[in-house]
């Protein structure tokens, strides 16, 4: 029996997803056949960082992927060093995929290759811890979202707010923040406003650079693979490493980049996770075609009339903006409410229901992450619609159900964009 | 920058166009405006980046009027990247191919696609060719095509072709006689695949046949050392097998069904096994095929020797093909050892389980065995099926598993219903109590009066019971829990005190504070905590006066700290700062940190000069300040003192950061004084570049550039540690190339005409030099005279010098609602010049509060004697120009160049500023006495104290040297 099918098969008897350790045998107790593997593909900036280049005796970290020999180079010598352990190192991530050791794949690549690598992974029987934004068009969100059900695999998209921390400059988790909307003390329809007032910042130095000068690809960097499905572009620097957030053949700005990261966790508060808003309106300056810039605001419509309120560059609004506006009362900064005593009425409600944030718990039991392939498609899907408007300068208006705009060719050949062959999906 | 930009490419195109098209032009196709080609462009180019939709919409839809032969013109600009800057006019033909998609501008659409093909035919720079392709992939339709379909033939750009071709509605024609060509497999492949092209089966079928065999050298080292694990090694089999997949009939899924077996149904060779088992589902969706794919879909499922994955693909096809009908699968499925196995047809049955499906697959998972029956708990669980809910309860009690047990435990909490709670109070103070307080925590419906009945159960029940009495807040069991305190069992007693807070409500409080005078140690903290949640609700004044009666009479006073800290007014803060002197000065300060209020704000700096305090103090302070309406010269006045008291490095640090949030040049000057000092510089670079980019007025000249360069260099050295700090060294460089060459000027002068009519400066925003007295509230800053009286001692400023007759000019601007001020004239110092001599009100009258006010006490009027005409104000932070002219009894005041008051103080009281008998004046509108009214001369002041307002640019003319000359 393989290794991996040993683990299904004697997991079942032993896990589940609420089980405490205690009830497994006392902490740091695992059994060799409990142990889970990764390979991260994609070990640059973040799949280097320390949250995510890990190794542990739930899940150890096997094999990397990189199209960038120095990269590579840097990450299997992290690994000596931190776990020592020397992983396998692979420069096409299809062979990652595909070694029959690796039972997590672990994509931290820029968003433009997402897509493929989460439905190749999918087909391959593998589950899936994927970085934010999930990714960088809806029709390859969509494709995902089918792969990984298809598949039956477990499938996280890496952003967390919705669970667990302080929601960035907001000075609160997002708990107590759904409570109270659950509990009606607003009122509906709701409307949300992310902003430099309410916290956070959309980051407008992640723009990219008109008038590119062709530069001599460096001898470390398969340049081609790095593309991948992109459009051939002439190469340089600026299109890669850490500032490929700038172009929207790879990504989005700072709205493509942190946008999941804010709104997965205003989805999950208005509970919309299994919709979309139908309609976008953006207020920027026009957009160059390949290099993303800055826009002022963007505004959000659901059918019930919630608004999500984006506040850019130049736009933002007073401290005495509220995060969430309802027609009976507004919650800012802090949790700072217009509802006397709320927090003594919220704890006489019901927390929120559980969510199922242990991701290895998760894979052993076979139980949905808590962001998963439908939420997490559901988010990204909010920041894939503004940058369709913004790319058009116009106004969109979108079908939630059947995933399309309503009566625009151009803006729906922006959601379904053909691969450069032969990447296809 | 940019402007530079605009205009060397207005002269290009003035050289490079206008002087050939003119000619063309002269034949009169000039716009309204009697433009020319030419001339339009060139004013859109200007205008590009288009600042906004209406820019955007104006300038493309006039671009695109100038017709195929404009845009072309316009794309005819596009130069190789290495020759010049394209930037402008991609910005131009991106805009125009968007524009002209949009409905209503259907009717340019033909211009612009037509000049774009015509431009493409005669470019010669791939790149270039490949945008102008990438435009007709947006804006193209299928007339398009044949010039797309030319250049398939041309490697750099017919894979920017194909993706024109297939995002481009209507071209299936031409795309099938593409395939029935043979070239360009598997680009075309792909668009049958994405089009849907289902007359492209033969084709690919015999391609595929063509391609087998054709294997790819390896290309990586994991392949050779397994040979025998392959993935995509042809390409184009990829293409064929996936497009099959999508179009497909019977021909295809015999074909797929040998390669896929022959490969075992896994790995990623060519897709092939992934493309089998899409087509096995798509066509067991529909009807006319499904017969077919359920004979291949039952082969798969009883295959033992597949992935689950495959497995759980075959399980999907049948339920597409038979719907209900593939249950039977599904109970045997649960039957698997395989957690995977029983969760993929879990899911695959999903939509389908109505109340009657879910009831069976809970009697098939009994039979089926524990996992089975866990793995059905967590799936009704996921979805809320409430008509299982009986059924998920009856797992809780009763012999079970305990993965089993707690499974049902956590579903029960999500579903909910009556047999789910009394189950799940049933299990406290079990072995598996903490899975029940979790479930209870969050349960879906009402659990308080079975919580409440559980109080009257045995110790363990009570124990575990009383912490979700006091989280949910059930008031109703408050009896029962203060009965508690006194149970024999010391776990049920501690946990009724922590569940106090919980249930006590205000009248709780005196019981309380009875009960918490008398006790120590943790019981003490409990009840404090007690006391404050008892006193929470109602308003601070209520609690104070609560609190206050106690703490009067109390020994340990430091008992009731915690409680101030919560009441947060002034009183409160007042009684903390008394007890900060006392003996319980610990208590009393850590009381003092915890206020929620901005008013401690001065308090707290108090105590920060104590030795031993200050970071504490501060670190507190900080957000407070930060969060609080302050106005921003208030809030850097605060950050300026933090710094002065020299907290530690990383306390200095947040301050130093914070001057971010004050972007004033004051703010600029302190934080750059830091950018040198090792332990502060990467705070102070934060601060400066913060502080330039959010400044309302931009900020420029020599200083701020070389604050800006020292701060980038900052950021520079850390760039290898952090990835953001290079994104700080870029966003620096874009600053600078912004920097405009002069600042604003902080310093006001007078006009030439001023001069010359012998004016002289008051305040010119640099020193103070010409004033005396409250100097420590009116205070210069960033040019101005700001006063902030809420800060130190009171007191009103006044000129050094005394004046009779003037000519009294400034501004003023008020920062905040309702600020209260006043010019006091021919006044002494230290009295109130509203009546020891003549105050002109300075007021926001405007503001709410001022809802009552008598005529005389508005803005301009001479206070209590003459009103003057009401003045509306400009928005809060704009500044207002004022003069007042007194010339012997005439006053005249005039605000933004209005005149608002003009009259003789000695006939508004007909002489009587003192009343004859010296009682009320009946002479007087706001019948007060004014001894002061008559007065010769005196200073002039600024009068009242309310923060707020700024002052600037004031001037005077002496008018009693030329009094004479002037009657």
């Amino acid at each position: 029996m393989k290794r991996r099918e040993f683990l299904k098969t004697m997991g079942a008897a032993s896990l589940f997803t609420i089980v405490p350790s205690r009830v497994l045998g006392g902490p740091k107790h695992v059994a060799p056949s409990d142990q889970l593997t990764k390979g991260i593909i994609g070990v640059g900036g973040i799949g280097r960082s320390s949250y995510h280049f890990t190794s542990d005796e739930r899940c150890r970290l096997v094999a990397v992927c990189d199209v960038d020999k120095k990269h590579l180079e840097q990450a299997v010598n992290m690994a000596k060093e931190r776990f020592h352990d020397t992983p396998v190192s692979y420069h096409d991530f299809r062979d990652l995929i595909h070694d029959p050791n690796v039972d997590v794949v672990h994509i931290a690549t820029p968003p433009h290759w997402h897509a493929l690598m989460s439905v190749e992974a999918a087909k391959a029987g593998k589950d899936i811890w994927c970085e934010k934004p999930m990714t960088r068009t809806i029709g390859e969100g969509k494709r995902v979202m089918e792969a990984v059900k298809q598949n039956n695999r477990i499938f996280r998209l890496n952003t967390w707010f919705r669970f667990t921390d302080t929601f960035y400059g907001l000075g609160t988790t997002v708990e107590p923040l759904k409570k109270l909307v659950d509990s009606g003390m607003l009122g509906w329809p709701l409307k949300v406003t992310v902003s430099g007032a309410t916290g956070f910042t959309w980051k407008f130095f992640w723009v990219g650079k008109e008038n590119l000068q062709p530069e001599p690809v460096p001898a470390e960097l398969d340049y081609d693979m790095w593309l991948g499905p992109a459009p051939f572009k002439p190469y340089n620097v600026h299109r890669t490493h850490q500032t490929f957030r700038g172009y929207w053949d790879y990504d989005g700005g700072g709205l493509g980049d942190m946008g999941q990261h804010y709104l997965d966790p205003v989805q999950y508060i208005l509970g919309k996770d299994n919709t979309s808003p139908i309609k976008v309106e953006v207020d920027a300056p026009q957009q160059h075609p390949d290099a993303i810039g800055i826009w002022r605001k963007i505004t959000y419509t659901y059918e019930d009339g919630c608004q999500i309120i984006l506040e850019g560059e130049g736009f933002e609004s007073g401290d005495n903006v509220p995060y969430i506006e309802g027609p009976k009362g507004k919650v800012f900064k802090g949790f700072q409410c217009t509802i006397p005593d709320v927090m003594n009425k919220l704890a006489e409600l019901p927390d929120p229901a559980p969510q199922n944030t242990d991701f290895i718990n998760c894979i052993k039991t076979r139980q949905k992450f808590a962001l998963n392939e439908v939420n997490g498609f559901r988010s990204s899907t909010i920041v894939n619609m503004a940058v369709c408007a913004l790319r058009l300068n116009r106004t969109l208006r979108f079908d939630p159900e059947k995933l399309q705009f309503i009566g625009d060719d151009a803006a729906n050949a922006l959601i379904d964009q053909p691969m450069r062959s032969p990447w296809r999906l | 920058m940019i402007m530079k930009k605009i205009q060397s490419l207005i002269f290009a195109l003035i050289i490079a166009l206008v002087l050939p098209t003119q000619a063309v032009n002269a034949q009169g196709t000039r716009d309204a405006r009697h433009r020319t080609t030419a001339t339009i462009i060139a004013d859109g180019l200007a205008q590009l980046p288009a600042k906004d939709v209406t820019v955007f919409n104006t300038v493309m839809n006039e671009i695109a009027s100038t017709g195929a032969a404009g845009v072309q013109s316009l794309a005819d600009m596009l130069v190789p990247a290495t020759e010049g800057k394209n930037a402008t006019v991609e910005y131009a033909l991106a805009g125009l191919a968007a524009y002209v998609t949009d409905k209503g501008n259907a009717a340019l659409r033909k211009n612009v696609r037509e000049g774009i093909k015509a431009s493409l035919a005669k470019c010669t720079d791939n790149p270039n060719k490949a945008f102008l392709i990438s435009l007709l992939q947006q804006c193209g339709t299928a007339e398009d095509a044949p010039v797309l379909v030319s250049y398939l033939k041309d490697d750099y750009l017919k894979d920017f072709a194909m993706r024109a071709l297939i995002s481009i509605p209507g071209t299936d024609d031409v795309l099938l006689k593409l395939v029935s060509e043979g070239q360009n497999r598997t680009a075309l492949a792909y668009a049958v695949e994405k089009k849907q092209l289902a007359a492209a089966e033969p084709f690919l079928l015999l391609w595929h046949n063509n391609a087998k065999g054709y294997i790819l050298p390896p290309t990586s080292n994991m392949r050779v050392r397994n040979p025998e694990n392959l993935k995509v090694d042809s390409v184009q089999l990829t293409a064929i097998n996936s497009a099959l997949a999508a179009i497909g009939g019977e021909a295809s899924l015999h074909l797929l069904a040998k390669e896929a077996k022959k490969l075992g149904y896994v790995g990623g060779y060519a897709n092939t096994s992934a493309s089998y088992l899409n087509l096995v589902k798509r066509l067991a969706a529909d009807p006319a095929t499904s017969k077919l794919a359920v004979k291949e879909a039952k082969s798969l499922w009883k295959n033992k020797k597949l992935p689950a994955n495959v497995h759980g693909a075959a399980f999907e096809a049948l339920v597409k093909a038979l719907g209900k009908d593939a249950l039977p699968y599904l109970y045997k499925d649960l039957k698997n050892p395989d957690i995977e196995v029983r969760n993929a047809a879990l899911l695959n049955i999903s939509p389908l389980a109505d109340d009657a499906v879910c009831a069976e697959i809970a009697k098939q998972a009994e039979k089926a065995g524990p996992f089975a029956v866990t793995d059905v708990l967590n799936w009704f669980g996921a979805r809320k099926q409430t008509s299982e809910a009986s059924w998920v309860a009856s797992h809780i009690t009763g012999e079970q598993t305990d993965v089993v047990r707690q499974t049902a435990m956590h579903a029960a909490g999500i579903i909910g219903g009556e047999e789910a709670l009394g189950a799940l109070v049933s299990m406290l103070g079990s072995r598996f109590s903490d899975d029940a307080v979790a479930s209870l925590t969050r349960f879906n419906g009402k659990a308080d009066d079975a919580l409440v009945a559980a109080l009257s159960k045995d110790a363990d029940v009570q124990a575990a019971a009383l912490p979700l009495i006091g989280t949910r807040r059930i008031a109703a069991a408050k009896g029962k829990v203060f009965e508690l305190l006194s149970s024999s069992n010391d776990a049920v007693s501690n946990a009724a005190y922590a569940a106090l807070s919980g249930v006590v409500r205000p009248d709780d409080f005196t019981l309380l504070a009875d009960l918490a005078e008398k006790a120590s140690g943790d019981k003490r903290t409990v009840l404090q905590n007690a006391m404050k949640s008892a006193l929470a609700s109602l308003p601070a004044a209520e609690q104070y006066k609560g609190v206050s009666e106690r703490l009067s009479k109390a020994t340990d006073k430091a008992l009731y700290y915690p409680l101030l800290a919560q009441v947060g007014n002034a009183d409160a803060i007042n009684a903390l700062m008394q007890g900060y002197k006392g003996k319980d000065a610990n208590a009393a300060f850590d009381a003092l940190l915890k206020v929620n209020n901005p008013s401690v704000v001065d308090r707290l700096f108090e105590v920060a000069a104590d030795k031993g305090r200050t970071d504490a103090a501060l670190s507190r302070a900080l957000p407070l300040i930060n969060n609080s309406s302050f106005t921003s010269i208030r809030k850097f006045r605060y950050l300026s003192d933090a710094i002065g008291l020299k907290p530690s490095t990383s306390v200095l640090n947040r301050f130093i950061e914070a001057l971010g949030n004050v972007p004033m040049p004051s703010a600029l000057e302190l934080a750059t004084k830091y950018l040198d000092s090792k332990d502060n510089a990467e705070a102070a670079a934060t601060a400066v570049k913060t502080i330039v980019s959010k400044s309302a007025e931009p900020m420029g000249g020599e200083a701020v550039k070389a604050a800006l360069v020292k701060a980038q260099d900052v950021f520079r050295s850390k760039m290898a540690s952090d990835p953001d700090a290079g994104y700080a060294v870029d966003e620096i460089k874009g600053m600078i190339e912004k920097l405009p060459a002069e600042g604003t000027s902080l310093i006001s002068q007078l006009t030439p005409e001023e001069k010359k009519e012998g004016f002289v400066m008051l305040f010119d925003g640099t020193n103070m030099d010409n004033w005396q007295g409250n100097l420590d509230n009116y205070t210069l800053i960033d040019g101005t005279i700001y006063v902030d009286a809420a800060y130190g001692s009171g007191g009103n400023l006044y000129t050094k010098k005394k004046y009779s007759d003037f000519i009294y000019r400034f501004e003023f601007q008020f920062m905040v609602e309702g600020v209260n001020n006043g010019v006091g004239i021919r006044t002494p110092m230290e009295v109130d010049a509203a009546y020891e001599g003549m105050e002109i009100q300075i007021l926001d009258h405007d503001a709410p509060i001022y809802r009552g006010l008598r005529e005389y006490q508005q803005h301009g009027s001479v206070y209590g004697i003459i009103p003057a005409k009401r003045v509306k104000f400009p928005e809060l932070g704009t500044w207002n120009t004022e003069e007042i002219r007194a010339v012997g009894d005439h006053i005249t005041v005039t605000v933004n160049g209005e005149v608002i008051l003009d009259g003789n103080i000695r006939e508004a009281c007909k002489g009587h500023n003192v009343s004859p008998d010296g009682g009320a004046n009946e002479y007087t509108v706001d019948h007060q006495n004014h001894p002061g009214l008559f007065n010769k001369d005196g200073y002039i002041s600024f009068c009242g104290h309310g923060t707020g307002i700024k002052f600037r640019n004031i001037r005077i003319k002496d008018l009693s040297k030329s009094k004479g000359k002037r009657k």
